[in-house]
């Protein structure tokens, strides 16, 4: 009766695998990015600010505008790790006109203008090259006067230099633009493999409660920074690769890769975008000295890693970083044990919003269980919908035995 | 006319069922009374590949083992919530007496989506070192109990009989 003899059992886990890893990133994600309440009330904050700047008496606030730029409207916005605040960045649009002023000139007369309002006053932070309104504990924005650049064909702007001396070539909502168009293509999955699973019997069954990824693009860039910032915490701040580096290469290994590529999984266009984005830095070697390019594709003559070249140091802890990134995301698929997978994730994103995360999962489960939803279905195991095909639900329970 | 009492399934009506669930394809050995069955289950997506086995004789209730991997080596020294033994690995996993089993239930129905949904929370345990599964220990004063829903408390102390 003991003499059992050996059994095939479906040997290829990794799609069942990636596809959990997706599901676990894409709820990782919708933690560690601002709540729609933070990002309303930003929305509501700026527009304020940009109410409060058009009803200036001066002639040179006429048809002023502010917008958001960097990650708030790219929508890869993530948390800061504890105890920072949200960084808003928006761009105050003078007119032509006003850009005789000059910069530094410029700029003073936006600080004045926030100044008369009593709330602002109270608030304001004069940095650099911005203004910054700090409301703390939630996000501070940093409000950077731009006029238009009359020698871009391409609509971009020109910001005051590091020393207020001279003006600057950008072209934020150019880059906006660029990204958008990015992220909006889609994938080419292999369906038939990506949504459905084979169980021993080579039966097939739809992936049940597949949580796929709200925006591939968005989502990988979000993770890039979250790994990122675990990564370089508590180091030196100046190795951290900048998120707009991040953004760049991401965006073009994905529309590399999306261009070149058919997909089993989501994991596998993260795995791959991931991989790819150092093939899109240019380095050649300038008077014997490595020399780094990843050029703003949106205006001329912006280099992201133009910091990189007089701080090399700067590149190999990028690439440093990058390694471990892609070897942290290939592990996804390949860890046994939901522990693991846990544990990983833990270690490369930060403990608290993976915790969060795994212990929402459990809640659901014994949501499912009270509700007698829950069910276990072949291949893929607990799932919290006994709608799932050839899923059995598990009836009442209570584990006994000793503590 | 008093309806027939409902007889228990026998063995071999348990062992159709094994053989033909999907939920536990494996194999096993049908004995005169008795079963025997051995199958392989992922909790979860990303759940590790566990091998159980059940041994049933009628009349009595299913005994549960994990037979790999090694539970107790994945616990690292940390004391195996819900199991009547470490070695081998027998789980508990529902409360004896109290009509959650009986001979009338198919084991495909009850034992095997139990099992998995043990090896979940036995993984999930791994990482955060609480049972989240709910659950009796024997002996435990209402206080201490943890049951998993509001349908498995139960108001009768059945359980403490079967110490």
């Amino acid at each position: 009766m003991n003499a059992l003899t050996p059994f095939s059992v479906p040997s290829d886990r990794t799609l069942v695998r990636k596809d959990g890893a997706v599901g676990i990133l894409e709820r990782l994600c919708e933690v560690i990015e601002p709540t729609n309440t933070q990002k309303e009330t930003a929305k509501d904050r700026y527009e304020a600010v940009g109410a409060w700047l058009a009803e200036a008496s001066s002639f040179l606030f006429s048809n002023v505008r502010i917008s958001p730029q960097g990650s708030f409207a790219l929508g890869t916005a993530i948390k800061p790790l504890n105890g920072f605040e949200y960084d808003v960045d928006l761009l105050c649009r003078f007119t032509a006109m006003a850009g005789g002023r000059g910069p530094e000139e410029l700029k003073r007369i936006l600080g004045d203008r926030l100044r008369e309002h009593g709330k602002y006053k109270l608030i304001l932070d004069n940095m650099p090259r911005c203004w910054r309104l700090d409301y703390a504990g939630e996000f501070h924005m940093d409000i950077t006067p731009s006029i238009p650049n009359p020698r871009c064909l391409n609509g971009g702007e020109l910001v005051p230099d590091r020393n207020l001396h001279a003006w600057k070539a950008t072209n934020p909502s150019g880059y906006l633009a660029l990204f958008e168009k990015r992220a909006a293509l889609a994938p080419t999955m292999r369906t038939m493999k990506s949504f459905v699973a084979m169980d021993s019997l080579g039966r097939v069954d739809p992936f049940p409660q597949h949580v796929g990824f709200k925006g591939v693009l968005r989502r990988i860039v979000q993770l890039l920074k979250r790994h990122r910032d675990i990564y370089f915490a508590g180091g030196e701040d100046s190795l951290r690769p900048i998120s707009v580096i991040l953004t760049t290469l991401a965006a073009q290994a994905y529309e590399f890769c999306v261009g070149k590529y058919t997909f089993d999984s989501e994991f596998d266009v993260v795995a791959s975008v991931v991989q790819a984005m150092p093939w899109f830095i240019e380095q050649s070697t300038l008077y014997g000295k490595p020399h780094w390019v990843i050029a703003n594709e949106a205006t001329e003559g912006e280099n992201f890693a133009e910091k990189w070249n007089a701080h090399p140091e700067r590149a190999f802890a990028f690439y440093e970083w990058h390694a471990r990134m892609l070897s942290d995301v290939q592990q996804l698929a390949t860890l046994e044990g939901s522990d693991r997978v846990t544990k990983r994730l833990e270690e490369a994103f930060g403990s608290q919003p993976v915790r969060q995360v795994v212990n929402a999962m459990a809640e659901e489960v014994n949501i499912a269980r009270r509700n007698h939803t829950l069910a276990v279905a072949p291949v893929v195991g607990i799932v919290t919908s006994a709608t799932a095909p050839r899923a059995t639900p598990v009836r009442s329970n209570t584990f006994y035995g000793r503590d | 006319m008093a309806a027939p009492r409902p007889r228990d399934l026998s063995a071999a009506q348990q062992y159709g069922a094994l053989k033909t669930n999907p939920l536990c394809t494996g194999n096993g050995a049908l004995g005169r009374g008795k079963l025997t069955w051995m199958w392989q289950v992922a909790p979860s997506s990303l759940g590790r590949l566990y091998t159980l086995h059940v041994d049933f004789k009628e009349g009595n209730s299913p005994k549960v083992f994990v037979d790999q991997p090694d539970l107790v080596a994945l616990a690292e020294g940390r004391k195996i919530p819900h199991v009547y033994s470490e070695t081998p690995i027998q789980l508990c996993l529902y409360l004896p007496a109290s009509g959650q089993w009986h001979g009338r239930l198919l084991i495909t129905q009850t034992i095997v989506p139990w099992a998995a949904l043990w090896l979940y929370f036995y993984e999930e345990w791994l990482v955060s070192d609480d049972w989240k599964g709910g659950g009796v220990h024997p002996g435990a004063d209402d206080e201490n109990r943890r049951p998993a829903s509001d349908a498995m408390v139960y108001s009768d102390r059945r359980e403490r009989l079967v110490l």
